[in-house]
């Protein structure tokens, strides 16, 4: 998918790297100064900001990272409300798709997106957004910023695909009697936040009195049931004092629990993509190691982040580049079954 | 037991997205969303049987196109919950009857685990049925109410043809009975004029003038320039007449104030002269001179058609000593004429048919039914009004109730 991974501390930079006739796709963490990209009638770049992107083992507050495309990728940008604009051909293998992380749209994108995926095409992506959890146009190519769009990224060059979390039911199973959209009303017929709130405070010492929701919520987000499958991770974001925001929406009558981790079973399910990713790798080449990856996970760990970027590193040869960017809900389709737009996950993909 | 839970779980969550909406693509639609998200269905398709045609059509597909063509039409020989194998995609097929639809899912999944999610959907299978029964009697419903409306439609449109040829037949009606009555208004002047100039020619004839002698001539002239002024009274009486007639069947949508003394005594101006004729006596008692905002000319025709059946019925009756009374009243804020004769009245079976259309008593060849019907329509509906007919002790009672201002 791309042949070269490169990383630059500002802009102008980017005037002299990029190579003619070259596709870049740019990801920039978010408070990387820069007004615009560098215009170039020979050059074709698509970007997305990010709160943070990996390179080489690192996480960068500011920074630019240049993925130039091999010649057998594309690139482009759609709008959301509209993904059957998209025709893929049947060579198509894989596929990185940044979504605006804010749209409304994702669960509808992402539901028809797949629908149009030829039979055995891999899909990773991530939401793209600032940590001020407002959306903006934070997609960009050389002429405009885009709200609501998506960069579709197509390659035939297959890819190894691992998807894991770590998180462990604390309580559940619980139903979402009541929904709307992205806001979890009531649980059990209770609401919702009542519910969650004496969960949280029975198993810790953490009082919501005196904690910021979201500190709480990182280290406690719920899990949607699935048959026979991992939960599929749900975060709140905020709270009215009865209703819970999470980020993407949640269908009226899910079950759901309450997760819990521990800093090491978080890495080590780090590990375990990253390990299922490479087995998921069908040639042997690999050329480098793109980890989409929760903002929370990276504010929960903390200073533990390193070994989570590290567990993944040493899953690959050495000198492999890993790189990626801290998102807000990772995207995959791991088994050919439809995509999921996760929350708290660690995705890694082998390229 | 944990597999047992899970089941549990998800079968409620199947359970719970049957039957959320009465459109059955939108129902479907949410349905295969929901179970596929929780089973890892690659793709399923709905197909829905035609029973006119016999034949089965796709109403919704659910996930990957590109497993389109794994998805044969329904056969006889398909099984329901049967598990079929596409060696050459190397998934798996779940067959599931729905009443007369099938559902078709993709799996790519080990037996085991299809037998399990086969359980889970058998389990609320004829609840599933029962909600897609729901919601084809739901779209049977909206095309029942729809054939209904249009039939209303077109039984109004209909009617309102009806309406036409019945107006039509009335004004038809209406120029039969007002060339009759032009008939006998006319006849005794005519008469007159006739006699005049039977008078003039017979003088002439006989020489009764001596036009030698300048007296015999003065006479002569006198005489033809008498009959000359009766002829001409005659014929601007005759004159007179059309105008009346003109102006009283002339359409005239205006309303206007007037006294229902004056109506009455207009509608006298038409007819009066044949009832005369007849040898009905007229009697007018008016009670109210307060003026009212009405359809005057449609108010007259509506007296005029009861006077005129009056005198229909006196005649074919032979009532000696006819009478119309003609009453005109005020009771708070309506004015009444009541036209009351003494033919006997309507009998008892036929009274409360009157007012209906083509409802008639009269011979074939004069009666067309339409009059009252008319008369009713006019005064209910355009003049906001009232008619009503009754029996007293000598014959039949009408009465009109107007609204005053």
């Amino acid at each position: 998918m791309f042949e070269r991974i490169s990383f630059f501390k500002h802009t102008d930079d980017l005037q002299i790297k990029l190579k003619k006739g070259a596709s870049y796709l740019l990801l920039i963490a978010e408070e990387t100064p820069f007004l615009e990209i560098p215009k170039r009638d020979d050059v074709n770049v698509c970007g997305a900001i990010f709160p943070r992107i990996i390179f080489k083992g690192k996480t960068y507050k500011k920074g630019i990272i240049a993925a130039k495309l091999n010649p057998t990728s594309t690139m482009h940008i759609i709008d959301m409300d509209t993904p059957h604009q998209f025709h893929p051909t049947q060579e198509i293998n894989s596929i990185l798709t940044i979504v605006d992380g804010f749209s409304t749209q994702i669960d509808d994108f992402l539901e028809e997106f797949y629908s149009l995926l030829p039979e055995k095409t891999k899909l990773i992506g991530g939401g793209a957004g600032k940590t001020n959890l407002i959306q903006e146009p934070v997609i960009l190519d050389m002429y405009r910023f885009y709200m609501n769009a998506a960069i579709i990224v197509t390659s035939v060059s297959p890819i190894g695909l691992g998807v894991k979390h770590g998180w462990k039911p604390l309580v559940g199973p619980f139903i979402a009697t009541s929904c709307q959209g992205n806001c979890l009303e009531k649980i059990n017929y209770h609401d919702a936040f009542g519910v969650y709130k004496e969960a949280i405070e029975k198993d810790s010492d953490l009082r919501f009195e005196s904690t910021p929701f979201f500190k709480i919520s990182q280290r406690y987000p719920l899990g949607i049931v699935r048959y026979n499958k991992d939960f599929l991770v749900r975060e709140p974001v905020t709270t009215n004092g009865s209703n819970i925001v999470l980020v993407g929406k949640l269908d009226e009558n899910s079950v759901l629990s309450i997760l819990k981790s521990e800093n090491d079973e978080l890495i080590e399910a780090a590990k375990e993509a990253a390990q299922i990713s490479r087995a998921d790798m069908e040639g042997e080449t690999i050329q480098s190691a793109l980890l989409i990856d929760c903002i929370s996970r990276f504010f929960l760990l903390d200073r533990l982040f390193k070994h989570e970027i590290q567990a993944i590193t040493n899953a690959y040869p050495p000198k492999t580049v890993v790189w990626g960017m801290l998102s807000l809900g990772e995207i995959a389709n791991a088994n050919q079954e439809g995509i999921e737009f996760y929350n708290n996950t660690c995705v890694v993909g082998t390229l | 037991m944990q597999q047992l839970n899970e089941q549990l779980l998800i079968t409620f969550e199947c359970v719970s997205a049957i039957g959320t909406s009465l459109q059955l693509e939108e129902m479907v639609k949410h349905f295969l969303k929901v179970f596929s998200r929780k089973t890892g269905t690659l793709a399923s398709i709905y197909w829905e049987y035609d029973k006119h045609t016999h034949s089965y059509k796709q109403l919704c597909l659910h996930g990957k196109k590109a497993f389109q063509e794994l998805f044969c039409i329904p056969t006889s020989s398909m099984q329901n919950e049967a598990i079929t194998y596409d060696e050459k995609s190397d998934k798996h097929l779940l067959h599931i009857k729905i009443g007369e639809d099938w559902i078709v899912f993709v799996f790519q999944a080990t037996h085991e685990e299809l037998e399990l999610i086969k359980a889970i959907i058998s389990s609320f299978a004829s609840k599933l049925e029962n909600a897609v029964h729901a919601c084809k009697n739901h779209l049977e419903l909206i095309e029942i109410n729809q054939t209904l409306e249009r039939r209303i439609d077109e039984e109004v449109s209909k009617n309102r043809e009806k309406d036409q040829h019945i107006l039509q037949q009335s004004r038809l009606a209406q120029m039969g009975e007002m060339i009759s009555m032009i008939a006998h208004q006319w006849r005794q002047p005519l008469g007159s004029i006739s006699a005049v100039s039977a008078s003039i020619k017979l003088k002439t004839t006989l020489n009764r003038f001596d036009y030698s002698t300048p007296e015999g001539q003065e006479e002569s002239k006198r005489f033809i320039s008498e009959a000359m002024s009766k002829i001409e009274s005659y014929v601007q009486f005759l004159t007179h007449t059309i105008d009346d007639f003109r102006n009283f069947f002339k359409p005239n949508k205006q309303k206007e104030s007037v006294t229902l003394s004056q109506l009455v005594n207009r509608t006298l101006e038409i007819i009066g002269k044949a009832l005369e004729i007849n040898g009905i006596t007229i009697k007018i008692e008016t009670h109210a001179t307060r003026e009212i905002f009405t359809y005057a000319n449609e108010v007259t025709q509506v007296i005029l058609n009861i006077l005129k059946n009056a005198e229909d019925v006196i005649k074919e009756r032979e009532i000696h000593n006819a009478q119309i009374i003609i009453t005109i009243e005020e009771e708070e804020h309506w004015q009444t004429i009541s036209i009351e004769d003494n033919a006997g009245g309507i009998p008892k079976h036929v009274l409360p048919h009157i007012f209906e259309p083509y409802f008639s008593t009269k011979s074939e060849k004069n009666g067309t039914g339409l009059g009252l019907y008319m008369s009713k329509t006019i005064i209910e509906e355009h003049c906001g009004g009232e008619i009503l007919a009754s029996n007293t002790a000598t014959g039949a009672k009408f009465t009109l109730k107007l609204k005053e201002g």
